[in-house]
C-alpha cells in the first residue's frame, strides 16, 4: 500500500510526519485528512489568531503534496 | 486455606478498593468460578443480551464498547485481571453495551445465583461489590472529561497512565512495562480520534521519550512525567494504597 505523510503547519509551529501511514489510495488519504483535520484544529485549543493560517498537507512518497486543507483566520478590523 | 488462582485475582482486586475481612474472603473463596480460555475478539456479552452470570477477568484484557448508528465503535473502558466489568448485571439486564476480549483472555464466569446467594450472607460483601461498581462509574466520569476536554495527545497519555496504574495494582506492570495488544484502531476508538491520528500521537509520545511502544509491549519510563502531560491523577480510582 502507498505511504502518505500528514504534515501540519500553524504559524511558527509545524509537525512533520516522519513515519507516515500506509493507506489504500489517495481517496483514503483524503478521507483521513478531512476526519483528522477537525481533531488537529481542536487541539489548537483557541490558539488560532487572526492573520495566521493552519494548514494540513497530505504528501505522498515521492514528496509531492496531493491535498491540503487550509484554515485562515481573518480579523475584520 | 489456599484459594484458587481465579479467586485470588478477585480478592486482590477487591482488597485494592476496600478492606476485606477474613470471613468475606472465605466467602469469595467458596464461589463456583467456571474458568474458560477465550480467543481475541470474543464477545463475552452483547448489547441486548440477558445474562445470568458475571465474568471476572482472570487473565488478559477486556473492552467494553458500544456501536453507534453509523457502525462506529466507541470503546468506553478497558479491564484488567481481577475486574468484573459486568458486575452491575446482577441488577441491570439486559446488557446496554458489549464486552469483548482484547487479545486472548481467560474468563472466570460466576453465576448470578451463586453471587446473590453469597451476598445474602454478608452485608459487608454486598457493600464492597457495590463500591466496586461505584469505582467503575468514577472511571467513566474521568473518561468523559478526557473525551470532552483533553487534547488528543493527553487523551492517549491518560489512557496509558490509567492502564499502568490499574495493572500495577494487580502486579502486572513490572518496571512500569506491560503488554497491551491493542491496535491503532482500538486505541483510536477508545480515545475518540482516527487511527492515523492516534498513530501520530503515539509517535509524538515516543519521540518525547515518554512511552516505548514496540508491538504490544509498552513501557513508561517516567510515569510522573506522562501523568503531567495526561493531566492524570489516580484519585478517581479510589485505591486504598495508590499504585
Amino acid at each position: 500500500m502507498p505511504r502518505y505523510f500528514f504534515n501540519v503547519r500553524y504559524g511558527e509551529e509545524s509537525y512533520h510526519d516522519e513515519v507516515g501511514e500506509e493507506l489504500p489510495d489517495n481517496l483514503a488519504a483524503w478521507h483521513e485528512a478531512t476526519t483528522s483535520a477537525g481533531q488537529s484544529i481542536r487541539d489548537l485549543d483557541g490558539r488560532l489568531l487572526p492573520g495566521t493560517a493552519w494548514c494540513l498537507e497530505v504528501v505522498c512518497e515521492d514528496g509531492s503534496t496531493i491535498y491540503s486543507i487550509e484554515v485562515k483566520a481573518h480579523g475584520s478590523r | 486455606m489456599t484459594i484458587g488462582f481465579p479467586h485470588s485475582r478477585l480478592v486482590a482486586r477487591l482488597q485494592a478498593i476496600a478492606s476485606l475481612d477474613q470471613a468475606d474472603a472465605a466467602r469469595i473463596a467458596q464461589l463456583p468460578i467456571r474458568v474458560q480460555n477465550l480467543p481475541s475478539g470474543h464477545d463475552i456479552a452483547r448489547e441486548g443480551d440477558r445474562v445470568d452470570q458475571c465474568c471476572m477477568l482472570v487473565d488478559g484484557y477486556l473492552m467494553r464498547h458500544k456501536v453507534g448508528a453509523e457502525g462506529k465503535r466507541q470503546i468506553v473502558s478497558w479491564h484488567v485481571p481481577g475486574d468484573v466489568p459486568d458486575l452491575y448485571s446482577l441488577h441491570l439486564n439486559p446488557m446496554d453495551h458489549n464486552i469483548t476480549t482484547l487479545g486472548p483472555a481467560v474468563a472466570g464466569y460466576i453465576a448470578h445465583d451463586a453471587l446473590n446467594a453469597m451476598l445474602n450472607t454478608s452485608a459487608s460483601l454486598t457493600h464492597i461489590l457495590w463500591r466496586e461498581t461505584l469505582v467503575d462509574a468514577a472511571a467513566f466520569r474521568e473518561w468523559v472529561v478526557s473525551l470532552g476536554q483533553r487534547g488528543a495527545l493527553a487523551r492517549i497519555a491518560h489512557m496509558l497512565c490509567e492502564l499502568l496504574a490499574r495493572l500495577r495494582v494487580v502486579g502486572l506492570a513490572p518496571g512500569n512495562s506491560f503488554v497491551f495488544p491493542a491496535s491503532q484502531t482500538d486505541v483510536a476508538d477508545a480515545t475518540g480520534m482516527t487511527p492515523v491520528h492516534a498513530n501520530r500521537m503515539i509517535q509524538q509520545l515516543r519521540a518525547k521519550g515518554l512511552v516505548t511502544w514496540d508491538g504490544a509491549s509498552i513501557g513508561i519510563p517516567d510515569p510522573a512525567a506522562l501523568a503531567v502531560l495526561a493531566e492524570f491523577n489516580d484519585d478517581y480510582l479510589h485505591l486504598r494504597h495508590p499504585a
